[in-house]
């Protein structure tokens, strides 16, 4: 041997023959070549398989890096892996794991100590949120604090900022024509900003055209002035059957529609967000704007109620 | 048309005019996990790492059953993850050890 020859990482194999690892269950999401069903399970180095060869999973993304690690080949009981497994305890499986770079292996050397979780323990996904996220802001790609900026921008959008647009177009024929003409313009003329790269239409609804929106595509809806959508808005039943059958959508939410009268279903699919502006009710001639804007709901302006006024209730 | 061409015709998000059940006029709060998760698309988005029409196709390329058995923001964090790992910002390996760092914060070992 010579001395002061500096292996590269990768080198030399981190476990040998004989050693007792567990394969490890740290495979999120991706594309991978551990079989899901010796993931956790304890195995037996058989042999250290050489040369070092390139990483499987990362060649699946396309990134042919000539990273080089270990193969292992390993062998597991399956009396370990199939629990309640009748054949002989001495019937086995025999398969190459890679072992990955740095620590994150695809085996970790075998512990049998368990983790036990607490009552507060985030989900799975919750967890990956976060690991991506902090991942994230330690490459520098974000920063921590423009993510809590942004959550208080949506915090700040609701349903309110529509119905005071919807009020105002009310009383104020000019501001109405505005927003018919150039949504976004009036939008910005009342203080509120536009942060998706999205333009907004309102949709008049008249004695003529009732407007209903949808996403059928996913989950398109105007966030800048109604805030988040309700679940139901997302789910498979309103995107599949609004376009097709919204009459009968309309009466599952207690709306009925006279026939003369035409439905429009419009479909968010590109860069354009509707919001629709729903006719105001008879008897409010002597509301103020305001009082007229705590009658306008989030559901009024997706199109699938109108806007009520029970006489006597606003004095 | 056969039943494998269709698939192929219309992917999983695509529903609309598909036969549905009857509307729920289900909501829930937003968790705190989901808005910080449509605050990190909505960043993502405006730095272009990753914009909203890739989220769109990694959600898609989740396949059918995934779509329908994932929530929402379920859907979209394991698009990014997906989508983060083929343009190699992050790795699969980094992201599972950072998940278990994360989850360790939230429980304690102790001896068998």
């Amino acid at each position: 041997m010579i001395a002061g020859i500096v292996k590269d990482d990768g080198d030399e194999p981190l476990f040998h023959e004989g050693d007792k690892v567990a394969i490890s269950e740290r495979f999120p999401v991706g594309h991978y070549r551990v079989p899901h069903y010796i993931r956790g399970k304890s195995a037996l180095v058989e042999e250290v398989i050489t040369p070092p060869a390139i990483d499987n999973e990362a060649e699946g993304f396309g990134r042919n890096v000539g990273l080089k690690r270990h193969y292992y080949r390993v062998s597991i009981p399956l009396t370990e892996l199939w629990p309640g497994y009748t054949g002989s305890p001495h019937d086995g499986l025999r398969i190459e794991v890679y072992e990955m770079a740095g620590k994150d292996l695809t085996m970790h050397p075998h512990d049998h100590t368990p983790i036990v979780a607490t009552d507060e323990a985030p989900g799975y996904y919750e967890i990956m949120e976060t690991a991506v996220r902090e991942l994230l802001v330690a490459k520098q790609i974000i920063s921590a604090g423009e993510i809590r900026r942004h959550l208080e921008v949506l915090d700040s959008r609701t349903p309110q900022l529509g119905a005071k647009l919807v009020a105002k177009a009310w009383v104020d024929p000019d501001f109405k024509k505005r927003l018919l003409a150039d949504d976004r313009a009036a939008c910005e003329e009342m203080g509120i900003s536009f942060y998706e790269n999205t333009e907004l239409t309102v949709l008049e609804n008249t004695e003529k055209v009732h407007n209903l929106i949808v996403c059928t595509l996913c989950s398109c809806y105007p966030r800048e002035v109604l805030g988040l959508p309700p679940d139901w808005y997302k789910l498979t039943p309103y995107r599949s059957r609004a376009v097709k059958e919204p009459r009968a959508v309309l009466a599952e939410f207690g709306t009925v529609i006279p026939d003369n009268v035409e439905i429009r279903v419009s479909d968010s699919t590109a860069m354009i967000r509707y919001l629709v502006l729903p006719r105001r009710p008879e008897g409010t001639d002597n509301m103020t704007e305001q009082q007229l804007a705590e009658l306008v709901t989030r559901d009024a302006m997706i199109g699938v109620v109108p806007v009520e006024f029970q006489k006597g209730r606003v004095q | 048309m056969n039943h494998s061409e269709e698939l192929l015709k219309r992917l999983p998000n695509d529903i609309g005019g598909q036969p549905g059940a009857p509307i729920q006029r289900s909501e829930h709060q937003y968790l705190p996990w989901e808005k910080r998760c449509h605050a990190l698309a909505d960043i993502l988005d405006m730095r272009k790492t990753v914009s909203t029409e890739e989220k769109r196709r990694g959600v898609e390329s989740l396949g059918a059953e995934m779509i329908g058995k994932l929530t929402y923001y379920e859907r979209w964090i394991a698009a990014f993850a997906n989508i983060l790992f083929q343009k190699g910002i992050l790795t699969p390996g980094e992201l599972a050890v950072k998940m278990d760092e994360v989850a360790a914060r939230h429980s304690r070992g102790t001896a068998a």
